[in-house]
């Protein structure tokens, strides 16, 4: 099938993308690296932020117990 | 040996599966291989309609990559309502006319010129626009306004319907077809003016 004016002109366009494909490519691919890696980096740390500052959270609420009084208490 | 074949296999797979069926697949999987199919497939076509658009081979790079990662990190949100081509070049659409709007660099002598006729609603033939000569066609949409010229972009090149380009631009049907109608008046418009003799 014949292509009409339009696909032929966005084909000539298309063809400039060889020159730049290669830097595109790079840097797609580089920040992709990153965002992989800052996510890696949050399903690391995440859990064990919050593990903590929940920790944290609960020495505040009875500052002066320690674990084995809490289970007095208890 | 083993490398060839593995090849051999990879590439068929690469053109046989459809592009809803590579996205889920890179969703599950997280694999870069199946990125790397849709960037095969995707990326020298956003190039040129960026390029098309912005006009300077410098900033449809740019446009190419921010798209590019724009698709990649929005992929769970591709509900499957439209084709997967539709949807990414609805995000390449969007980028460069909101791209544009922001650097308000896109300023032709000819756009308040046309501004003019936009009460004048005639009904342009199809073929009127399909028949201008692919150099011509080169001038003209370098003069048209960048909303103009994707509308046309999407009816022509991708021969998407009303309703999807409903979904792309988020207009009602009736707007979009008051849209098309402008954008093709102008285009006649402006061949008219420079073409005249």
């Amino acid at each position: 099938m014949s292509k009409n004016n339009f696909e032929q002109l966005e084909e000539q366009m298309e063809q400039k993308y060889d020159d730049a494909s290669e830097a595109i490519k790079q840097n797609v691919t580089s920040r992709k690296g990153t965002w992989d890696l800052i996510g890696d980096l949050f399903e690391l740390y995440i859990p064990q932020i919050f593990s903590t500052l929940i920790g944290s959270n609960a020495n505040h609420a009875n500052p002066g117990l320690t674990q084995g009084e809490e289970s007095d208490n208890e | 040996m083993l490398k060839f074949l593995f090849a051999l296999l990879s590439n068929g797979e690469r053109k046989t599966l459809t592009d809803e069926e590579v996205v889920s697949a890179y969703l599950k999987t997280q694999n870069n291989y199946y990125f790397e199919i849709l960037y095969g497939r995707y990326s020298s076509k956003i190039f040129g309609k960026c390029l098309t658009i912005l006009k300077e081979e410098s900033l449809a790079q740019d446009a190419t990559q921010d798209v590019m990662m724009k698709i990649l990190l929005n992929l769970s949100k591709f509900g499957g309502k439209s084709k997967f081509s539709t949807w990414v070049y609805s995000i390449t659409y969007n980028f460069c006319i909101d791209f544009i709007r922001k650097k308000k660099k896109d300023k032709s002598q000819y756009y308040e010129d046309v501004s003019q006729f936009e009460d004048v609603v005639d009904e342009v033939d199809d073929k009127e626009i399909l028949e201008i000569e692919l150099e011509r066609l080169k001038v003209i949409m370098e003069r048209i306004p960048p909303d103009d010229k994707s509308i046309l972009m999407m009816k022509y090149l991708d021969g998407m319907s009303i309703k999807e380009i409903c979904l792309v631009i988020n207009k009602t049907e009736s707007a979009i077809k008051m849209q098309i109608k402008r954008a093709k008046l102008k285009f006649v418009r402006i061949h008219r003016t420079l073409y005249a003799a």
